[in-house]
C-alpha cells in the first residue's frame, strides 16, 4: 500500500500562487460573499504563508510557504471528531466524510496548521465558475468542515483507468492539481515508501523539514528550505 | 456496425438535446441555448484540446478539459518548451471568459446612451461607412486605432491596416511591441532573448520577471536554473516581488532613478577601463562624448547623493558587472511606467553596450520576423503621448477604434480621459466585454473568446522561435461575436476594394505563417519539452519537417501538437549600432532625482500582481477574492507600509486609513510589511472596475498625479506623494470625509 505525500522546494517557489487557484478551481472550493470574507470565512484549502522575515532593511527578505492540509500520520483532528468523519485512509490521505460531519468543528479547533475551513453558508459559486466546476468533486453542503485530500478523486479516476489498462498505477498518474500546475516544479508528490519514486528521492535532502515537528503529527507535507546565496 | 466513440458521443449529445429542447433557458446562463441541455444533462464524456494562453504575453500552451465539448478546466501543457505543464492563475481562471455573465453576445450600437444589439452586417456597414467618409474627406490622419494584443500575426494585420488605409496612427499595446520601444529608438534593433547559456551576470532592471514579463513561466524555470548553476542576479526594484526575495542582491531604488543608477554603473566600468573597446569604437556613436559626460556627471557619490544607494554598493555593483565575462542588463516594458521611462531604458541600453550586448542574443533566419517592416516605420513614434496629444487637441481625432486596449482604466488621468472620450465621434471597440474605455463606444463588435479563435502565438524569448497554436476548442462560437482578425480583412477589402490579399480571411492568413514553418523545413512540433535523442541524431542527417507530408497534413500535426519550435536553430550575437546622438542628447539622460521628499509625505508606490494583466482581473471572481489573501484584506484596496514608518506615524497594524494624494482621498487598509521602503506606501493595482466585473475596491492609479514618460505616454506608476489622513477606527472611516468626497470614493 502507498504512502502518500508531498515536498515543496521553497527554494524554487516564486509564490505565484498558481497553486491556491488550481486547488480552489479543482475542487470547487466555495467564493464566499465579500462580507463573509470580510467576517474572515474565506475558504482556501491552500495558502500562501509568510512565515518570517529574515535580516534587516534593505537586506530583508520574507520566507514564505505554500500551506495546506498537513496529512499528518497522527492526525489530531481525528481524534477529537465525535462522528468519526474524519478519518486515515490506508494510503495515508487524511479523508472527510462529508455527510457524516455534523459541523461541531473539534477538528478545526485540534488541528494546529489552522488548514480546515468550514462552510457557513450554502455553497452559491459565481454565475461564470457554476459552469466551470470540476464535476468529479462533490460540492459540500453548508454545516460541514472542508479541508486539502490530496486531490484525492485523482486517485480514484487514475486506479481506475490504471484498471482498465491492465496496469499498475504509475507515479505520474495520480498527482494533486496544485502539483501539476506548479510553473517552478516546487511541488513533489508521490509514494514516500516507494524508494525511486521522485518525492522519496527529495526527501534525501538535507534542507527537509516538517511544520511543527514537535507536536509529533508527522505531517506528510514536507519542505525544502531556501537557499540563501 | 461500428462505432467509433465520436458518433458515439455525437449519437448520445443529439438525443439528450432532443429530449431537453424546449425546456426553459436559464436568463442568466450565458450559454448558447444548444448547449445547455448537454450541460445539465450530458453523459459526462470527458475530452481534451490543446490551445494556447493569451492572458499574457507569454503564450503558454494549454490543455483544456472538456465535459461533453464544454470547456470546464485549464491546465499547462507538459510538452509545451515554453511552460512545461506549468499554468499562472490567470490562466486557470481563463476558462471563465467563455460563460461570463458579462460578454457581450453580438454587436452593439449605442442608442440614447444604452448598447442595443444589432447585427454583424449592420455593425460592419457603420464601421465601414464611417472609415470610408474619412478616406473621402481625406481625413485619414484623423483615425486611431489602438490595439492591445499579444499575437504578432494580429498586430502584424492591424499594420498592414493601418499601411493599406493610410491610417498612420497606430500604437500596438502591446507587452513585447513596448518592450521593444526604447531599443528601436536607440539602436533600431532589438534583442531576441536573454542568452541564458552564456550569461553569468544579470542585472535585473524593475521586471517582474517570473510574474508579468515576456515569459513569466518560462523565465522563472530558467532563472531557478541559473541560481541553481551559481549564478546571480542583482534585481533592482522598488518593492521585494516574491521573485526578488530569493535572490541575494536587491537594491531597493524608485523606477524614476533606475537611469541615474545604470549610468553610475557605467561610471565604475569607464573609470576601470573594463569595456568592450572594440565594440564601441566600431558600433557606438559619439561614445568619447558619451564617455566624458558620464565621468563628469556620474561619480558614486554623486549617484548616492541622488538616489540614496551607496556608493560601496554602486561599485560593488559595477565591479561585478565588469567583471562577468557575459553580462546583460535587463529592462522590459515595466522600466517605461515612469516621466522618464524611455530616458531610463537608453540608460540600460548603454550600459550593456560597454559590454557589447553580450549577455543578449538574436534568431538567425527567424520565420516570423515580421513581413511588415515598411508598415512598422509608418507607425514608429506613434504611442500613447500621441493618443493624449490628439485627444486633447481641436479636431483631433475623428474615428477611434479601440481592439482590447482598457486604456482609461490603465491612465491616472482618467477622468479628463473620459471627457476627451465623450467628444469623439464615432468610437468603435472590438472588446468581448463593456469595461472603463470601450463604454464609450458607439460601436462594439465583440471579439471571440480565446477559447474560440484561431491563431499562432510566436516567441522568441527561449532563444529558438516557437509558435503556440490557439484553436478553438469548441465546435463553433458559442454567441455572434466575429474574430476581430476577420473583421480587419473585410475592412480592408470593403474599403480598398482593388486591394488584392493573399488570403481571404484570418484562418487563411494564419495559415500562411504556418506555411513558412512547413516551407522553412526547421525545428519540430511540440510534442515533448526537449528534442529526443532520436530527433536530434535524424536533424544531423537531414531529417526534416518536409517529410510529415503535404502541408495540409504538416497543418492537421500541427494542431494536434499545439505547437512548434525549432531548438536547433542558429543563434547570433546582437550587435546593434548606437546612435544616441540622434535620439536622445546625452544631456536628456537623468541627472537628478525628482524633488526632495517632503517628511510628512510618502511615496505612492503602486504595483502590479500576477493576478492581475492591464487590468483584467475583475473579470475573474476567484482571482479577486485570491488577490485580497495574502493579507486577509479581501475586496479593499490594501496599502502596505513598513512597520517603522508606520510607527513614527502612530499608526497600528489593519487600521483603516484614508490616502491624500493632491486628486483626492481614498481609503485603504494598512498591513504591516517589513520590505516596504521606509519612505514608501505600496498598494496594489488591479481592483476598482467601475464597469468590468467585480467593481470592490479603489483604482489607485486614478488618484496618482498625471505624469507620463513623454516619449511613450505611459502612465507613472511610482511618482505620488501622499499624505496619510490618521489612522481610524474601521466604523468611524467614512465620516472622515465630506459627501463629494465619498461621491468619489464610491465613483471612483
Amino acid at each position: 500500500m502507498p504512502r502518500y505525500g508531498m515536498i515543496i522546494d521553497l527554494n524554487k517557489c516564486n509564490q505565484c500562487e498558481a497553486c491556491i487557484t488550481a486547488c480552489k478551481l479543482e475542487n470547487n472550493v466555495q467564493i464566499v460573499s465579500k462580507e463573509n470574507a470580510d467576517m474572515g470565512r474565506a475558504m482556501f484549502w491552500m495558502n500562501m504563508l509568510t512565515i518570517s522575515y529574515t535580516r534587516n532593511y534593505p537586506d530583508i527578505r520574507s520566507e514564505s510557504l505554500p500551506m495546506l492540509c498537513m496529512q499528518c500520520d497522527e492526525p489530531p483532528c481525528i481524534k477529537v471528531c465525535p462522528v468519526r468523519a474524519t478519518y486515515k485512509r490506508d494510503d495515508g490521505i487524511v479523508a472527510q466524510i462529508y455527510p457524516q460531519c455534523i459541523g461541531c468543528r473539534y477538528c478545526m479547533a485540534n488541528c494546529p496548521y489552522t488548514v480546515k475551513v468550514f462552510n457557513w453558508f450554502k455553497d452559491e459559486q459565481p454565475v461564470e465558475n457554476e459552469k466551470t466546476c470540476n464535476p468529479d468533486v462533490s460540492v459540500r453542503p453548508k454545516g460541514v468542515v472542508e479541508k486539502c485530500t490530496f486531490c484525492i478523486h485523482r486517485l480514484q479516476k487514475a486506479k481506475e483507468q490504471a484498471k482498465a489498462e491492465h496496469r499498475k498505477l504509475r507515479e505520474e498518474d495520480y498527482v494533486p492539481a496544485c502539483a501539476e500546475v506548479c510553473a517552478a516544479q516546487a511541488i513533489h508528490f508521490g509514494d514516500l515508501d516507494d524508494p525511486n519514486s521522485n518525492v522519496s528521492k527529495a526527501m534525501h535532502d538535507y534542507r527537509k523539514f516538517t511544520l511543527q515537528e514537535e507536536l509529533g503529527t508527522k505531517p506528510k507535507v514536507y519542505y525544502l528550505s531556501a537557499k540563501t546565496e | 456496425m461500428d462505432i467509433n466513440r465520436r458518433d458515439f458521443v455525437k449519437l448520445v449529445g443529439g438525443s439528450l438535446f432532443g429530449l431537453a429542447i424546449g425546456s426553459a433557458a436559464d436568463a442568466v446562463l450565458k450559454l448558447p441555448k444548444s448547449a445547455e441541455p448537454v450541460l445539465y444533462n450530458g453523459p459526462r464524456i470527458e475530452s481534451w484540446k490543446l490551445t494556447a494562453c493569451t492572458k499574457c504575453p507569454g503564450g503558454c500552451s494549454l490543455r483544456i478539459r472538456l465535459i461533453d465539448g464544454l470547456p470546464v478546466q485549464a491546465f499547462g501543457n507538459p510538452k509545451s518548451p515554453i511552460n512545461e505543464g506549468g499554468i499562472c492563475p490567470l490562466g486557470l481562471a481563463s476558462v471563465a471568459d467563455l460563460y461570463h455573465p458579462s460578454r457581450l453576445t453580438s454587436p452593439v450600437k449605442k442608442v440614447n446612451g444604452e448598447f442595443k444589439p444589432i447585427s454583424y452586417d449592420e455593425a460592419f456597414k457603420i464601421l465601414s461607412d464611417n472609415l470610408k467618409r474619412i478616406i473621402s474627406e481625406k481625413k485619414e490622419n484623423e483615425v486611431f486605432i489602438v490595439a492591445q494584443t499579444e499575437s504578432k500575426l494580429r498586430s502584424d494585420l492591424f499594420k498592414k491596416f493601418s499601411s493599406v488605409s493610410n491610417f498612420k496612427n497606430l500604437i500596438v499595446d502591446g507587452f513585447k511591441e513596448t518592450s521593444a520601444y526604447p531599443f528601436k529608438k536607440v539602436t533600431g534593433e532589438v534583442p531576441d532573448f536573454i542568452d541564458w547559456d552564456k550569461c553569468d551576470y544579470l542585472l535585473n532592471f524593475g521586471s517582474q520577471m517570473t510574474e508579468i514579463s515576456q515569459n513569466p513561466l518560462y523565465f522563472t524555470r530558467k532563472i531557478n536554473e541559473y541560481r541553481a548553476k551559481g549564478f546571480r542576479i542583482t534585481a533592482v526594484q522598488p518593492r521585494l516581488t516574491p521573485g526578488v526575495s530569493k535572490l541575494d542582491d536587491w537594491i531597493p531604488l524608485q523606477p524614476d532613478q533606475f537611469g541615474i543608477f545604470a549610468l553610475g554603473i557605467a561610471y565604475v566600468l569607464l573609470k576601470d577601463e573594463r569595456y568592450d573597446k572594440n565594440f564601441v569604437e566600431k558600433n557606438f556613436t559619439g561614445f568619447n562624448e558619451f564617455k566624458d559626460y558620464v565621468l563628469e556627471n556620474y561619480i558614486p557619490e554623486k549617484v548616492e547623493m541622488l538616489t540614496g544607494i551607496s556608493s560601496d554598493k554602486i561599485l560593488e555593483t559595477g565591479r561585478k558587472f565588469e567583471r562577468a565575462s557575459v553580462p546583460a542588463a535587463y529592462f522590459d516594458a515595466s522600466v517605461l511606467y515612469n516621466s522618464n521611462g524611455t530616458t531610463n531604458a537608453a540608460a540600460i541600453i548603454a550600459l550593456n553596450a560597454l559590454k557589447s550586448f553580450k549577455g543578449f542574443g538574436k534568431i538567425k533566419d527567424n520565420p516570423f520576423s515580421s513581413g511588415v517592416k515598411n508598415e512598422t516605420k509608418q507607425i514608429e513614434g506613434v504611442t500613447f503621448a500621441s493618443l493624449n496629444e490628439k485627444l486633447s487637441g481641436y479636431n483631433g481625432i475623428q474615428v477611434l477604434i479601440i481592439a482590447g486596449s482598457n486604456f482609461v482604466f490603465n491612465n491616472p488621468n482618467a477622468e479628463s480621459l473620459k471627457k476627451q472620450l465623450g467628444s469623439v465621434p464615432f468610437i468603435a471597440s472590438f472588446s468581448s466585454f463593456v469595461d472603463e474605455t470601450s463604454e464609450f463606444a458607439h460601436l462594439i463588435i465583440p471579439d471571440h473568446s480565446f477559447l474560440e479563435r484561431l491563431d499562432l502565438l510566436t516567441d522568441e524569448s527561449m532563444g529558438a522561435p516557437s509558435a503556440t497554436v490557439l484553436q478553438p476548442v469548441v465546435n463553433k462560437p458559442f454567441f455572434k461575436t466575429e474574430d476581430t482578425g476577420d473583421v480587419i480583412i473585410s475592412l480592408m477589402k470593403e474599403i480598398k476594394p482593388d486591394i488584392k490579399l493573399s488570403y481571404e480571411n484570418y484562418s487563411d492568413y494564419v495559415k500562411l505563417w504556418a506555411k513558412k514553418i512547413y516551407s522553412g523545413k526547421e525545428g519540430i512540433l511540440i510534442n515533448q519539452n526537449k528534442p529526443t535523442v532520436i530527433e536530434q541524431g535524424l536533424r544531423k542527417i537531414g531529417w526534416s519537417t518536409e517529410q510529415i507530408g503535404s502541408f495540409d497534413d504538416y497543418w492537421d500535426s500541427l494542431m494536434d501538437a499545439g505547437g512548434w519550435w525549432n531548438p536547433f536553430g542558429e543563434k547570433v550575437s546582437f550587435n546593434p549600432e548606437i546612435k544616441f546622438k540622434n535620439v536622445f542628447n546625452y544631456k536628456s539622460f537623468p541627472m537628478i532625482s525628482s524633488s526632495p521628499q517632503p517628511k510628512n509625505k510618502l511615496r505612492l508606490n503602486i504595483f502590479r500582481r500576477n493576478l492581475d494583466y492591464k487590468g483584467n482581473m475583475s473579470i475573474y471572481q476567484v482571482l479577486v477574492e485570491q488577490f485580497g489573501n495574502n493579507w486577509k484584506v479581501f475586496y479593499k484596496l490594501y496599502a502596505e507600509i513598513n512597520p517603522q514608518t508606520a510607527r513614527s506615524l502612530s499608526l497600528t497594524d489593519r487600521s483603516e486609513i484614508i490616502l491624500k494624494t493632491s486628486k483626492g482621498k481614498f481609503p485603504v487598509v494598512l498591513v504591516f510589511n517589513p520590505t516596504v521602503k521606509p519612505d514608501s506606501i505600496d498598494v496594489p493595482f488591479g481592483l476598482g472596475h467601475t464597469v468590468l466585473g467585480d467593481t470592490s475596491g479603489v483604482n489607485p492609479l486614478y488618484f496618482a498625479e498625471n505624469k507620463f514618460d513623454p516619449e511613450t505616454g505611459l502612465p507613472s506608476f511610482t511618482e505620488t506623494l501622499v499624505e496619510i489622513q490618521g489612522a481610524q477606527l474601521r466604523s468611524g472611516l467614512l465620516s472622515q470625509l465630506s459627501i463629494s468626497e465619498k461621491k468619489q470614493v464610491a465613483e471612483n
